[in-house]
């Protein structure tokens, strides 16, 4: 349970790592894009007023060069229809002074520097005046700023819009869009003077990226999309787990029937040795004592009595070996099992050895599932045997198409398994011996799989039974007590 | 004269330890149809305490045994100057077990059940080479005392002897007459109980050549 734990929060710390990864990426790309939109909007904003502020310059070359008397500015209003935001416009003979101190100081000025001067500027509503001065009529507009801004051709929104767009002058400003005032992480500036050399209004841009504005719905998508690659990644590893851990069981149950077996037949060595000394070397004193002369028959016959003695003494350790394997207990643990199941694990465990070797496997079972008598281990370990048998049988040969063919067939009270390969079958001389300890015909082999799961199926009350196919290929025939339905 | 005189004279004894009292028996009676005695054990610790170890014969000792191995009890025997030549008898030989018993000092490693051939001659063979073993050791004590017994100019005699010198060289060689090296040859003849060259030189060779 220990490592369950440590899994989950291995996997929990994967995802948080991932996912904060995911979120730095996600955002960074987010900023950037903003950071990007709101640049290329500065501009277009400078460049929409930067043209609008050249055209007052023009409109105020345009009437120095014409120099229309004043009794025609009202029909000027072809003019202000044009450009709305010129308000008015003021002309005064150069020789007379301007009637605002100002203004005429804007006069002298523009008589120096040759170009429209600003003056009267009220920037907060967007107002100012420029003149210029010429002969024989110096002329004057009076603008108006709101009007100056085409708002469909305007990057920002005029109300809303979260960028705060504002025009300064000297210690004069004018809000154009007061944008979102909100608290944020991440804040865009860009400030620029106009290209008018007669009007240097600066252009401040400012925005304020508020943690609402992060890709939070992509972040928490990413997040999830995460989790699951986590979970699946631990699920695929657990899946992997189980197997290599079934197979290890399987292995390890086999590794020690095989020991118990290996040890019982060293002891039954030693235990079959000590008589059979024994006799032999009774046996040989009693000929070399008839064969004097004249034979010495008193110490003959005891030798004779004593070897008879440890001939039974043999045959009752055989005697008790045979009963001990009878009482091993196989039987009692044995109970209703789906031998459907057994055998599609048994299946799973080998499949990648059977794609290893390139192996067809083709099953017919029926339909349902079919329950025999039997222990699930000891099941198990017959059918891997068995199939393992086959892959052997057929990696040993290189057959070029190898097949194996397990089928089910059910039958009245019992059930038969057979596995089939298409390799060369087994050699009729070793036919009857496949099932004997210790029998082998491979190098590596040590001849007791075959034997133990012949024994394991006779425990279990059914029987292991070997052929060879008349079409080819070995035949394996696994016979086991069925469960009937009704009876159950 | 005999060397073995002063040895034990007793008739061979073949000393069989085993745990299976069925396997001792027959071994027993097998051994026992050639004429040679046969003590059997069952405990190998009573064995090593009470076994005569001045009785001429062979050991022959189970591999396999409770408490003890036949292979450790072949090491302690060997390691207490035990001369008997020891045999092995194993239910399970292994090729590796063999290579050990040999290498500590066992004269035949055999497998259960083994042919009365086979055992009767191995354990003929190692009585004979006992008996001769002891033969040996008796007859250089022998030599050894009898040597002890000459004085220091027959000794410087004797060695010259053996190295193939006649009256006369050896005579030259110890500024003696030819005369007084043949009493001195006739004495020393005489003190160690040989009548010929050949017997001197068979049993002193090796003590003249040790002696400073």
């Amino acid at each position: 349970m220990r490592s369950r734990h440590r899994t989950f929060l291995y996997g929990f710390l994967i995802w948080l790592g991932l996912s904060l990864a995911g979120a730095t990426v996600l955002t960074r790309a987010e900023l950037a894009r903003q950071q990007e939109a709101f640049t290329v909007q500065s501009n277009i904003a400078y460049r929409l007023l930067g043209q609008r502020l050249a055209q007052h310059d023009a409109i105020l070359q345009m009437l120095a060069l014409l120099q229309p008397p004043v009794q025609r500015i009202e029909r000027l209003g072809a003019l202000e229809a044009m450009f709305p935001q010129v308000m008015a416009i003021y002309r005064e003979e150069s020789d007379i002074a301007w009637a605002n101190p100002q203004w005429q100081q804007a006069q002298l000025q523009s008589l120096k520097t040759e170009r429209a001067v600003l003056t009267d500027v009220r920037l907060a509503q967007g107002r100012y005046v420029l003149l210029a001065a010429a002969h024989p009529a110096s002329f004057a507009v009076l603008l108006d700023l709101n009007a100056a801004i085409a708002w469909d051709e305007w990057p920002f929104r005029r109300n809303g819009s979260p960028v705060r767009v504002v025009l300064e002058w000297q210690d004069q400003q004018w809000v154009i869009s007061p944008g979102l005032d909100h608290a944020g992480p991440v804040v865009f500036q860009s400030g620029k003077t106009l290209a008018s050399p007669s009007q240097r209004f600066q252009l401040h841009t400012r925005r304020v990226v508020s943690y609402a504005d992060l890709p939070w719905g992509q972040v928490a998508l990413f997040a999830l999309a995460s989790a699951l690659l986590v979970a699946l990644i631990i699920y695929v590893r657990k899946q992997r787990e189980q197997t290599l851990r079934a197979q290890e069981l399987l292995r390890i149950g086999q590794v020690g029937r095989l020991n118990s077996l290996g040890e019982m037949a060293a002891g039954l060595a030693h235990e079959l040795n000590q008589p059979l000394t024994s006799v032999l070397a009774n046996t040989q004193a009693s000929l070399r004592l008839l064969q004097e002369d004249p034979p010495d028959l008193e110490p003959a016959r005891e030798a004779m009595a004593h070897s008879v003695e440890q001939i039974r003494r043999a045959a009752s350790v055989l005697t008790r070996l045979r009963h001990s394997l009878r009482e091993s207990g196989l039987a009692d643990q044995c109970y209703p099992l789906s031998l459907t199941q057994v055998l599609e694990e048994s299946v799973h465990l080998l499949m990648p050895e059977l794609e290893r070797h390139g192996i067809t496997l083709e099953k017919r079972l029926p339909p349902h599932d079919v329950d025999v008598v039997g222990e699930p281990v000891a099941l198990g370990q017959i059918i891997h045997n068995l199939l393992n048998n086959a892959v052997s049988a057929l990696g040993a040969a290189q057959i070029s198409h190898p097949r194996i063919w397990i089928e089910v067939l059910p039958r009245q009270g019992r059930v038969v398994l057979t596995v089939r390969d298409n390799g060369p079958g087994i050699d009729p001389q070793h036919l009857d011996r496949v099932f004997e300890p210790f029998f082998t015909t491979r190098s590596d082999g040590l001849g007791l799989g075959l034997s133990l799961s012949e024994s394991l199926a006779q425990a279990m009350g059914g029987g292991l039974t070997a052929f060879n196919d008349p079409m080819g290929g070995a035949v394996f025939a696994l016979e086991l007590q069925r469960v009937d339905e009704e009876s159950s | 004269m005999n060397p073995t005189e002063n040895g034990p004279s007793l008739s061979p004894l073949i000393h069989l330890l085993d745990d299976d009292a069925a396997v001792r028996q027959s071994l027993a009676l097998l051994i026992g149809t050639v004429g040679l005695r046969v003590q059997t054990w069952a405990d190998p610790q009573q064995f090593l305490e009470s076994f005569d170890r001045q009785s001429i014969g062979a050991l022959i000792l189970d591999v396999r045994m409770p408490g003890i191995s036949g292979l450790t009890l072949l090491d302690t025997l060997v390691e207490q100057g035990v001369d008997q030549p020891i045999i092995l008898l194993t239910g399970h030989g292994t090729v590796d077990m063999c290579r050990r018993a040999f290498k500590v000092g066992a004269v035949e490693f055999l497998e259960k059940p083994v042919s009365d051939d086979v055992l009767l001659d191995a354990v003929q063979q190692a009585v004979r080479q006992h008996v001769r073993r002891r033969e040996r050791l008796a007859a250089d004590q022998w030599a050894r005392k009898r040597y002890t017994s000459l004085s220091e100019r027959e000794r410087e005699v004797l060695a010259l002897i053996v190295e193939g010198l006649t009256n006369k060289e050896i005579g030259r060689a110890l500024s003696l007459s030819p005369r007084t090296v043949e009493t001195h040859r006739a004495n020393l003849f005489a003190k160690l109980q040989v009548d010929n060259l050949a017997h001197l030189i068979r049993y002193y060779a090796s003590l003249v050549s040790a002696s400073p």
